[in-house]
C-alpha cells in the first residue's frame, strides 16, 4: 500500500510540474500573440504614416475607403503569420519531444530544428520543458490503477499467446485421436465395398443390423483407444494446457485488480481458507466436548 | 447411361438412398413433435419435507405410504455422491428407488448436497464426513430417538459412508454401499487410468471447484458411442412413445444437472484415493482422524454392478474382506453404473434385496 502511495505521489508531482510548464508555455504563447499584435500595430502606424502623405489622386473618398480596408486587413495578416510560425515551431518540438515510441530524429533534422528555433530560443526552451514534464507524467501513469496492469501484462502476453497455442495444439492432437476409430471404420468399410459389396452391406446372421455391428465395433475400438497410454498422455496434455490458459487469464485479471488496489482472488482465498479452518476448529472443539459429556447434544 | 456403371444397380441404390432419407426425415419430424409436446418433465416427484439445512446442504425426509413391518423402525439415511444429483434415486414415477423403499415400509432420509459455490472450495472430505454427515446423522437420531441409524451410500457417497462408519461406528446400525469405490488400485476402469497421472493440484488451484461440465464431459467420453450417438439414435426410433420421450428427457435433465465438486474435496479424493489408494490400506486420514476399516463392525451389504464402466467390480468387491464385521455380503448385479438404479430389471432386484436385508437386521435397539 505504501508503494502505491509513493506511486501516486510521484504522479501528482509530475502532474503539478506539467501544469507549471503549461503555464510557462501559455505565457510564451501570449507573448507571441502580443508580439504579433505589436508588429501589426507598428505596421498599421507605418501604413497610416504613408496614408498621411499627400494623395496623388484627386478622389479622396475612394482613397479613404481603400486605406481603411488595408488598416483592417494588415494586423490580421501579420498576426496570422506570427501565430503560424509559432504553431509550426510548437508542432516540430512537440513531435521531437513526444513520449510515444518513434525513430530518433536524424542529424539533419536536429540541425534544422536548432537553426530554425534559434530566433525564438525562449519559446523553444518552454516547449522543451513542457515536453519533458509531459514525458515524466506519461511514464509515471503506469504506476497507478489499471495502467500498471497493462504495462506489466505486456511482457506476459507473449507467454500467454504461447500457452494458448499449446492448448490449441493439444486439443487438435486430442481431436485427431478421437476421430481415428471412425476413420478406420470408414476405410475398412470402403475397402470391403471395393472387394465385395455383400461383405459389409449384409449383416451377419448372428450380429443384428449393420448399425449394431458398427456400434459394437466402434465401442470396442474406443475402449482400446481410451485405455492406451498415448490417449492418456494426450488427455492429460489437453487438461494441463487448459489449466495453463485458465491461469494466464486469471493472472491478467489479478494484475488489473492489484493495480486498482481491489482485493484479488488470492486475498479472498486467504480469507476463505481461514474461515474454514476456524469452522473446523470449532467443530473439533464441539466433538471433544461431546465425547467428554456423551449425553449432551452438540 | 454412365459408362462402366450398372444402370440397374445405380437406380436401385438411388431409390434405396432416397427411401432412407425419407424415413429419416419422418423420424426427425416425429422426434421434434414429441419433444415439443413433452412439456416440462419433472424429476423427484415423491413428496418430502426438509428436516435440516446447513450451508448448501439439506436433508429430505420422504413421506411414505408403505406399511412398516413389525420391529422395522430404524430409518435409512441415503448419502448420494457429490457428482451429479440425488434425484437419480427418484427419477420417474414407477421407477423410483426411493418410492420402492418407502413402499417396503422403510423410513427414508436423503442428503441433498446442493450446488457448491466458490465460497465452498476449501471444504474437505473431513468437512463432509465429520461435519455435514455427522450433523445430519445426529439430527435423525434425535428425531427418531435412536442411538444409531441405517446408512446407505451411493457411488462416491458410498465411499464417504464407509469413512463415516469407520469413524463413528456407534452411530451406524447397518451399512449399505452401492457401486461405491473403495479399492482404487485397478486398471479395469478408464477413470482410474485417466486420473492416475493427472496433476490434480494444478487443476484444483486453477479452477477452485471442479466444474460439473468438465466432469460430465469426462463421463460421457467413457462410453462415447452409447452415450453420445446410440442414445439419440434410439430416441428417434422410439419417439412415438410419449412415455419413452418423457423418461428420455428426465434422464437428459439428470445427466446435465451436474454440480461442481468442492476443490479441496476433489483434491483429496483424487490424490488419496485414486492415486495413492489409501482408504483400503487403512492409511487414509481426514482432518487428522485416521480411518481404520476394521472399525466397521456393523453388518455390511456391498452391492455393485458387473458392467459398471465408472466403478468396476474390482473397485468395490474388496471391501467386505477389509472390514471388522462378520455379517458382510457382496451382491453383484448384472447391469451398469446407472442402470442399477433406473433399469426395470435391476430395480426389481435392488430394492427388494435392500429391504429384505434391512428387515432381517432391524432388531429393536435401545432408545436414546
Amino acid at each position: 500500500m505504501a508503494q502505491d502511495d509513493t506511486s501516486r505521489q510521484s504522479v501528482a508531482v509530475a502532474l503539478s510540474e506539467l501544469l507549471k510548464a503549461s503555464a510557462d508555455l501559455w505565457t510564451q504563447f501570449n507573448h507571441a500573440w502580443n508580439t504579433g499584435n505589436r508588429s501589426n500595430a507598428s505596421a498599421t502606424s507605418d501604413h497610416q504614416g504613408q496614408a498621411a502623405q499627400p494623395a496623388p489622386e484627386p478622389d479622396p473618398e475612394a482613397e479613404g475607403d481603400r486605406a481603411e480596408a488595408e488598416v483592417r486587413q494588415a494586423p490580421d495578416k501579420n498576426r496570422t503569420e506570427a501565430q503560424a510560425q509559432w504553431i509550426e515551431m510548437l508542432m516540430r518540438h512537440w513531435w521531437a519531444g513526444s513520449p510515444f515510441p518513434r525513430d530518433p530524429p536524424s542529424a539533419t533534422e536536429k540541425e534544422d530544428v536548432h537553426q530554425r528555433s534559434s530566433p525564438h530560443q525562449e519559446t523553444v526552451d518552454s516547449i522543451n520543458h513542457w515536453q519533458s514534464e509531459w514525458h515524466k507524467l506519461f511514464w509515471s501513469m503506469h504506476r497507478i490503477y489499471g495502467f500498471g496492469a497493462s504495462a506489466d501484462a505486456t511482457g506476459e502476453l507473449e507467454k500467454d499467446a504461447a500457452k494458448i497455442k499449446e492448448y490449441q495444439e493439444a486439443l487438435q492432437a486430442f481431436l485427431e485421436l478421437m476421430t481415428i476409430p471412425v476413420k478406420e471404420k470408414f476405410q475398412a468399410f470402403s475397402q470391403a465395398q471395393g472387394a465385395d459389396v455383400k461383405t459389409e452391406a449384409e449383416p451377419r446372421p448372428d450380429s443384428g443390423t449393420i448399425y449394431d455391428q458398427w456400434m459394437r465395433e466402434l465401442e470396442q475400438r474406443y475402449a482400446e483407444l481410451f485405455a492406451s497410454p498415448q490417449f492418456v498422455e494426450t488427455l492429460q496434455r489437453v487438461i494441463h494446457a487448459a489449466v495453463d490458459t485458465h491461469e494466464a487469464r486469471g493472472g491478467l485479471v489479478a494484475n488489473f485488480l492489484k493495480a486498482a488496489s481491489i482485493p484479488t482472488r488470492e486475498d479472498y482465498d486467504r480469507l476463505l481458507r481461514e474461515f474454514h479452518e476456524l469452522k473446523r476448529t470449532v467443530r473439533e472443539f464441539a466433538r471433544r466436548r461431546s465425547n467428554a459429556e456423551p449425553g449432551k447434544q452438540t | 447411361m454412365i459408362r462402366g456403371i450398372d444402370e440397374d444397380l445405380l437406380q436401385q441404390t438411388m431409390k434405396s438412398a432416397l427411401n432412407s432419407m425419407g424415413i429419416l426425415h419422418k423420424k426427425m419430424q416425429a422426434a421434434c413433435r414429441a419433444l415439443a409436446g413433452a412439456g416440462n418433465v419433472q424429476l423427484a416427484t415423491t413428496p418430502y419435507s426438509v428436516v435440516y439445512r446447513e450451508d448448501r446442504i439439506q436433508v429430505k425426509h420422504y413421506h411414505g405410504s408403505g406399511t412398516r413391518q413389525p420391529g422395522q423402525r430404524t430409518p435409512l439415511m441415503i448419502v448420494y455422491a457429490l457428482v451429479n444429483r440425488e434425484t437419480m434415486l427418484d427419477l420417474q414415477p414407477g421407477f423410483s428407488v426411493v418410492q420402492k423403499l418407502l413402499n417396503k415400509g422403510i423410513d427414508v432420509y436423503m442428503i441433498d448436497w446442493g450446488y457448491p459455490s466458490y465460497n465452498e472450495k476449501y471444504l474437505t472430505i473431513g468437512d463432509h464426513v465429520l461435519g455435514y454427515m455427522n450433523n445430519v446423522v445426529d439430527v435423525i437420531r434425535h428425531r427418531c430417538r435412536l442411538t444409531c441409524i441405517n446408512l446407505m451410500g451411493i457411488c462416491m457417497g458410498g465411499t464417504l459412508a464407509v469413512m463415516y462408519a469407520a469413524l463413528h461406528p456407534q452411530k451406524v446400525k447397518n451399512l449399505i454401499t452401492t457401486v461405491a469405490p473403495t479399492n482404487f488400485a485397478t486398471e479395469a476402469g478408464l477413470l482410474h487410468r485417466w486420473i492416475g497421472g493427472l496433476d490434480v493440484d494444478r487443476l484444483v488451484d486453477a479452477y477452485g471447484n471442479i466444474p460439473g461440465a468438465m466432469l460430465n464431459t469426462i463421463f460421457l467420453m467413457l462410453n462415447p458411442m452409447r452415450l453420445m450417438v446410440d442414445k439419440y439414435v434410439t430416441f428417434t426410433e422410439q419417439c412415438a412413445d410419449q412415455g419413452f420421450v418423457e423418461n428420455f428427457l428426465r434422464m437428459e435433465k439428470w445427466i446435465f444437472d451436474s454440480p461442481a465438486i468442492p476443490g479441496e474435496t476433489f483434491r483429496q479424493f483424487a490424490k488419496d484415493c485414486y492415486q495413492r489408494n489409501l482408504l483400503i490400506q487403512n492409511k487414509m486420514v481426514i482432518d487428522g482422524h485416521p480411518i481404520n476399516l476394521a472399525n466397521i463392525t456393523m453388518p455390511l451389504l456391498n452391492i455393485y454392478a458387473r458392467h459398471d464402466h465408472l466403478v468396476p467390480p474390482a473397485a468395490c468387491s474388496m471391501l467386505p474382506q477389509k472390514v471388522g464385521g462378520r455379517d458382510v455380503e457382496n451382491v453383484c448385479l448384472d447391469c451398469g453404473h446407472i442402470g442399477i438404479y433406473v433399469s426395470r430389471k435391476s430395480q426389481n432386484l435392488l430394492t427388494p434385496k435392500i429391504a429384505a436385508w434391512l428387515a432381517q437386521r432391524d432388531r429393536p435397539v435401545s432408545d436414546l
